[in-house]
């Protein structure tokens, strides 16, 4: 028995060493991409990340603990109610209805928003970015057209590490 | 110390060394923001311990049974996966037929249980529940189903009085190539199933599907083969499609037949008073559902939905037959910025038809009945992103009891992101039956007896059930407080508390003795003259001991007390404790390994035919063993053993009928695969 717990601990570590639970590299990941983007009210001192999900996509983002980025005092805010999203900078999708992703954001359309979901879909929507699991990592897509509608300016840093999208931006 | 307690000390260490250790090496998430965005596209990510992290921010006692879940405990029907759910009284009562229940009141017509299969209500006005054996659908194709324990009678209606299951198959979309699955043993003899699923446009997609099975008859508890076994054949569809940006449109179906085979007793007047024959059930029926939903926000859309219903049974208690046509429509909107609105309105109509048997018959034989209802809802956020008040009333009215209100008034805290309070008060009731209103049906039969006094002879005493029209609907007020929290890392812990009061239970009076000449009328009727108290709670917890290997628990105690002493066999019960422990384990993407524990406290089963006397039922333990293996992708094999413990034991017996029977011990094996998805 004890040879038994030893080969469990010994097998789990071998496992999970190196990899890192997925939700918490996806809320690294978005804060990260918020350092490399530029808001057109760069005076703003409060970057406002909105976040849609359940309690463990909310978790995961405040366990980050990220108090500034760029000089600017983030604000993390629970908008699993999909209300209000007018002073959202950055919004992450968690898991949501399809129908109810694209509605919101259709009408943030004319925001200047950083959107990031999950799933080249996201995109198809009128996201952003879309962060997708493929062979146990993530990969970084960005539809661009939707990017250039808005004020944001995404660093050529984080363009060059993206697969580049061209689905059309969608309308008001 | 014994080689017992060795063992048991041993495995115990295992556990806390394992609770410590997925502690240790729990990642730390503020070091993750040291990393780069080139490091952090390079980390290798694993999905871990989701169940035992998530929280439900429903103010009900909600339980989740996911579609991986289903799978993994080898479950072959609906209601073997309902066993998952903490709360839930499922009892097989034969190889095709199933007592479900919550909190109480359990029988093979109990009848205080909504459930849905996609927005389709499964219950029949006939008795006022579910005929289980009619109910399938391809298993590989549920999401998930939802267990809500308690009163949801606001948002789904009469007959939610102890709780709601929600049936969720998958969107078409997620359902794209082919699966075939085929497997047997001993008492799942044969089963397949075939499923297709493709694109028709760009915006819509569609499956089809066609499943069948034989199940072998179990033993009766005196022994001998208890000719139980059946045999069924279903087919459906599901099409969705998204013309617009905002509009969604569903057509589903499913049609299905089935031959149950049972051991029946039947009763007659004249000699030789009881007669009990082997019988084959014919079941058939089908169903069209049209759903459209449109968005109009991201807080706020609507659905409109149609669905058609029809069942036939011809057994030799009753032939019926019952056709159901609905429609709802339903909106929800935000109202101030701090309102969550839903409202709708719904309209069904049933109509049924009978054929007069040996013993029963339903006055009059055919019958329309309508439900009219609305039903308003408004969750009002109290304190932001903290504190929620949720306030609504269903009012319908039917043809059976009149007007009826259910409301609810339910309070969500949040104060920490670990922790969930909440607390319900609602009313909900169970409206009469087809059967409670209209039938007549000799339910049992003393033959005739010499007595030592004149006239020194007694005459056949014939037990008659007569329906009533003036029969009230049952009530009840319940009470619940629930705390969920996933504070101890990888441990989530779900905990319910309630207090029940019902009131005008069904009662079952006894009429005048009549002597007609051949043999004594002993009518008996019904009323609303019971009450009772349930009260106890439920505990669901879910712990990921290592990123491979989870726990899940399940507790739950009801105490239930009636006014009355007979009122336990007029109306059924629960076990009052129940506990289940599951162990989840996956060796990598290719091997499972599954084992499911039940205790189940004694019980009592209804026994309208002994003349309402207790019919006991002793505690058993169960336990189910799962292995399954994917040698290549698309392929799995696997290997399930059911009731391991003993050869056979019994869960229920059926009110109806005198022989109880013994659900035996079953292995059989399964090929699934999977292709051109």
């Amino acid at each position: 028995m004890i040879v038994w717990a030893l080969l469990c601990i010994s097998y789990h570590k071998s496992l999970y060493a190196k990899p890192i639970d997925k939700q918490s590299v996806l809320a690294a990941l978005t804060l990260n991409l918020a350092r490399f983007t530029t808001w057109p009210d760069s005076d703003n001192p409060v970057l406002n990340v909105c976040v849609i999900g359940n309690n463990v996509v909310q978790t995961s983002f405040s366990n980050l603990n990220v108090k500034t980025i760029n000089g600017k005092k983030v604000q993390l805010l629970n908008r699993s109610r999909l209300r209000p999203l007018e002073h959202c900078q950055v919004i992450f999708f968690g898991d949501l209805k399809k129908n109810l992703a694209k509605r919101a954001l259709i009408d943030i359309v004319g925001q200047d928003t950083l959107t990031i979901g999950e799933g080249i879909d996201f995109l198809k929507a009128g996201g952003m970015v879309a962060l997708e699991q493929q062979r146990g990592k993530m990969q970084l897509n960005i539809n661009l057209p939707v990017v250039q509608q808005t004020g944001l300016v995404v660093s050529s840093r984080i363009l060059n590490l993206a697969t580049i999208f061209e689905f059309p931006a969608g309308k008001e | 110390m014994n080689g017992k307690n060795r063992l048991i000390i041993q495995f115990l260490i295992v556990i806390v060394v394992s609770f410590i250790h997925s502690h240790y090496v729990s990642a730390d998430s503020e070091e993750l923001m040291s990393l780069s965005v080139e490091d952090l596209l390079n980390v290798e990510v694993i999905s871990t311990a989701k169940k035992a992290k998530s929280l439900n921010d429903s103010p009900a006692a909600i339980f989740v049974i996911t579609n991986e879940d289903i799978k993994r405990i080898g479950a072959t029907s609906i209601p073997e996966a309902l066993r998952l759910a903490p709360g839930l009284d499922v009892a097989r009562i034969s190889a095709n037929s199933w007592a479900v229940t919550a909190r109480g009141f359990n029988g093979r017509f109990a009848n205080k249980l909504l459930v849905l299969i996609d927005g389709r209500s499964i219950y029949t006005r006939a008795f006022a529940g579910v005929y289980w054996e009619n109910q399938d659908v391809m298993l590989e194709d549920v999401e998930r189903i939802e267990v809500i324990r308690g009163p949801g009678a606001t948002l789904w209606g009469a007959n939610a009085v102890n709780g709601v299951i929600n049936i969720i198959t998958k969107h078409s979309s997620d359902t794209q190539g082919g699966l075939i699955t085929a497997g047997g043993g001993t008492e799942e003899q044969g089963f397949g199933a075939f499923r297709y699923g493709g694109k028709i446009s760009d915006d819509t997609s569609a499956r089809a599907y066609v499943m069948g099975f034989n199940r072998d008859q179990n033993t009766k508890k005196t022994g001998g083969p208890a000719g139980d076994a059946w045999d069924k054949v279903q087919g459906g569809f599901r099409m969705d499609s998204q013309p617009s940006i905002d509009d969604t449109i569903t057509l589903q179906g499913d049609i299905f037949q089935s031959h149950i085979n049972q051991d029946t007793t039947l009763f007659q007047v004249s000699s030789p008073y009881r007669n009990r024959m082997d019988e084959t059930v014919d079941s058939f029926g089908g169903n069209m559902l049209l759903r459209h939903q449109h968005t109009f926000s991201a807080t706020s859309d609507s659905t409109l939905q149609i669905f058609y219903d029809y069942y036939e049974r011809q057994s030799a208690f009753l032939k019926e037959s019952r056709h159901t046509f609905d429609i709802d429509f339903q909106h929800r909107f935000d109202f101030l910025g701090w309102n969550d609105l839903v409202w709708g309105i719904g309209y069904r109509f049933s109509h049924d038809d009978s054929n007069i048997s040996v013993t029963t018959k339903l006055l009059p034989s055919s019958r329309n009945d309508q439900l009219v209802s609305g039903f308003v809802q408004d969750e009002i956020t109290l304190i932001d992103e903290s504190l929620w008040l949720t306030l609504g009333s269903k009012f319908e009215h039917n043809d059976y009891s009149g007007f009826e209100i259910q409301p609810t008034a339910r309070l969500l805290w949040i104060p920490h992101r670990h922790h969930r309070l909440w607390g319900a008060v609602s009313r909900a009731v169970r409206t009469p039956s087809r059967f409670e209103h209209d039938i007549v049906s000799l339910q049992f039969l003393e033959p005739p007896q010499a007595t030592t006094t004149p006239p020194f002879f007694r005459p056949p005493v014939a037990l008659v059930f007569e329906g009533q029209r003036n029969f009230e609907p049952e009530e009840v007020i319940s009470y619940e407080l629930g705390y969920r929290t996933t504070w101890i890392q990888n441990v989530s812990i779900d905990i319910t508390a309630f207090f029940n009061t019902y009131n005008k239970l069904r009662s079952l009076e006894l009429g005048t003795p009549v002597f007609n000449g051949r043999y004594i009328k002993q009518p008996y009727f019904l009323s609303n003259n019971l009450r009772a108290k349930t009260y106890g709670f439920e505990a669901a917890t879910v712990w990921q001991m290592l990123d491979w290997w989870r726990w899940d628990m399940n507790y739950s105690l009801l105490k239930t007390d009636f006014n009355n002493e007979k009122a336990i066999s007029e109306l059924g019960a629960s076990p009052q404790q129940q506990f289940s422990l599951r162990s989840v384990i996956s060796l990598g993407n290719d091997i499972d390994l599954d084992v499911f524990f039940r205790y189940v406290d004694r019980n009592f089963a209804v026994s309208l035919n002994a003349g309402n006397e207790k019919d006991p039922i002793k505690e058993y333990v169960s336990l189910d063993i799962r292995m399954a293996w994917r040698p290549v992708a698309g392929i799995e094999l696997s290997l399930v053993g059911q009731n391991l413990l003993a050869s056979q034991h019994l869960e229920y017996t059926k009110e109806t009928t005198l022989n109880a029977i013994a659900i035996e011990r079953g292995v059989y094996g399964k090929i699934t695969w999977q292709f051109g998805q």
